[in-house]
């Protein structure tokens, strides 16, 4: 059965109480086609639309938030025009209210003469989005990048923290400091992602409660839910599991104290994650943001 | 400009596993020839390398992802025993191989399951029960999906020698796979309770019905069926098996009666 797509909405999802989304992945798709209803929206990562535009059933996305991971905001190596124009153009198909990214970079410049398997190509392209060394260096190239985005796109732009494993050498903050520093010096929103946010407190030995004090909540407008799991006393993120309790302890403060709007559940890596359990992390989601 | 250099590095980290083993075993050549301040050095060399190798396990990992779809149990497996970052972190380097050129998602799958079918044999521990067995098990269907989605099986068959009639693959297992994939879907599997069952389980590949089909079978039928490849005649067969060849020929006609075999006809000129 499929339910009508509501008309979409200016500049938000919504006002009020924060809605609950779910992210996109090959996996999730049999749960949207059966049941369209479940979610207020879905987050849908610009890659997999470039990639292929039909991959996913938007006309059962009730609506779609755009999610990037290739502008590789704190990297020195900018993405080509064509991506910059693909993403331009993925904003309008979808009318996402904003486009988040990763405050982190995918790209950087190859060292010459390396010898490695992609050594004709001038660039390491990671795949993946790994935290630039914090400090105010990194910090000019995030802010330039958040103005170019904004006066390209002219909606919002949330960044996405990225969790740490370790601190990146040439750092002179913590990601707190970084983060509340690139609020004053930029109009950035927030993507906070909830999982990342306790594994770089925990694997810095800090409280997760505490280090949420440090961040600038009203920035927040969308959080990510996803699992953790450990390896020889190291956290390490896993979206294959489901949210450790300590996670939801920080939704409840955020839905308390800031400006949320959206809640997205990440359980996109594994086909085997069961409908049930992440039923299960719905219902928690939902309850600790009625907290 | 060391902010810049800190990105090439650990990028480089990432996608280059020979430099990450040097990073890790001698870090001053490593980072020779970079332009790196002295507290950004001092930071290199503070680093806790198992957690860089760490993120190169988690990132090979998630690139992965889509791979265990074939194969979910020896992935709930190898998460209930702890092997996942180590599997990864060794398959950095092969991982990385394979982004560097064009590949199918066939030959990818293939690769990581013959990596995986390695790592069992020689470093992943005995103490992983059921684990083997689930993975056989799980492999075995796939090269069976892949045949039955080719439409073909690439084998060249001799006149006369028993063959399989669609794809045809036999496997030994000490504890059943079906058991303990049960047992992990209901949410109950514990190592300690997994038990001893020593059987033989024949796949079909039925190319025109589009299916794939599991049979037990005892030891003699698997051995022989095992070999029924398409090259070896019955009397070689007898002979590998160390069997009656009379007793052979009553279960390939047997096979033959039950759509797993096929005899290729000998052609008169």
């Amino acid at each position: 059965m499929r339910t009508k797509r509501p008309e979409r909405r200016e500049g938000a999802v919504c006002r009020g109480r924060p809605r609950v989304g779910i992210s996109y992945s090959d996996y999730v798709r049999p749960l949207l086609l059966d049941r369209p209803d479940l979610f207020d929206y879905v987050e849908i990562p610009f890659e997999m639309l470039r990639a292929n535009p039909h991959v996913v059933p938007i006309e059962n996305c009730p609506q779609v938030l755009l999610h990037s991971a290739s502008l590789s905001m704190a990297g020195d190596v900018p993405p080509d025009e064509a991506t910059w124009s693909a993403v331009g153009d993925w904003i309008d198909r979808t009318s996402t209210p904003w486009l988040s990214e990763h405050l982190a970079f995918f790209t950087a410049h190859r060292t010459p003469g390396d010898g490695s398997a992609h050594s004709a190509v001038p660039i390491y392209d990671i795949g993946y989005a790994i935290s630039a060394p914090m400090n105010e260096e990194s910090l000019d190239v995030v802010v330039a990048a958040v103005e170019t985005c904004s006066q390209r796109f002219g909606i919002p732009i949330l960044l996405e923290n990225s969790p740490l494993y370790f601190t990146p050498p040439g750092s002179t903050m913590t990601q707190f400091e970084y983060i509340r520093r690139l609020c004053e010096r930029s109009p950035a929103r927030l993507l906070l992602d909830v999982t990342h946010l306790v594994i770089t407190a925990q694997n810095l030995g800090r409280d997760p409660i505490e280090a949420l004090h440090e961040l600038p909540l009203d920035r927040i407008l969308e959080v990510h839910v996803a699992g953790i799991s450990d390896f020889e006393g190291t956290q390490w993120d896993d979206h294959t599991v489901r949210a450790p309790e300590v996670v939801m302890d920080v939704l409840r403060v955020l839905a308390r104290g800031s400006g949320l709007e959206a809640v997205t559940l990440e359980y996109n890596w594994s086909v085997t994650f069961p409908r049930s359990m992440l039923l299960g992390e719905l219902a928690r989601v939902k309850e600790a943001l009625a907290a | 400009m060391s902010t810049g250099t800190v990105n090439t590095l650990i990028a480089r980290c990432m996608v280059d596993p020979e430099f990450l083993a040097l990073l890790s075993s001698d870090r001053d050549a490593a980072l020779r020839g970079y332009d790196l301040n002295d507290r950004t050095r001092s930071d290199f060399a503070a680093l806790d390398i198992r957690r860089v190798i760490g993120l190169a396990a988690v990132i090979t990992k998630v690139q992965n992802n889509g791979l265990w779809q074939w194969i979910p149990n020896t992935r709930a497996l190898t998460v209930r025993y702890g092997l996942e970052q180590e599997l990864f972190a060794a398959f950095h380097r092969e991982h990385q191989a394979l982004r560097a050129g064009p590949r199918t998602r066939d030959e990818q799958t293939r690769r990581f399951f013959d990596f995986l079918g390695h790592a069992l044999e020689e470093w992943i521990p005995e103490e992983t029960p059921a684990l083997r067995d689930v993975f056989q098990h799980e492999r075995l269907l796939w090269e069976l999906r892949t045949i039955v989605a080719c439409g073909t099986d690439t084998l060249v068959c001799a006149s006369g020698a028993p063959a399989p009639n669609g794809g045809l693959r036999v496997g030994f297992f000490s504890s059943s796979p079906h058991e303990t994939i049960a047992a992990i879907r209901a949410e109950r599997f514990i190592p300690a309770n997994v038990r001893s069952a020593p059987q033989w389980l024949v796949y079909h590949a039925d190319i025109a019905a589009q299916t794939v089909r599991t049979l037990e079978v005892d030891e003699v039928t698997g051995r022989v069926l095992a070999l029924a490849d398409g090259t070896r005649s019955i009397a070689a067969i007898a002979r590998e098996c160390g069997i009656d060849r009379r007793r052979v020929k009553r279960l390939i006609d047997a096979a033959v009666d039950a759509g797993l075999l096929t005899i290729p006809v000998r052609r008169r000129h």
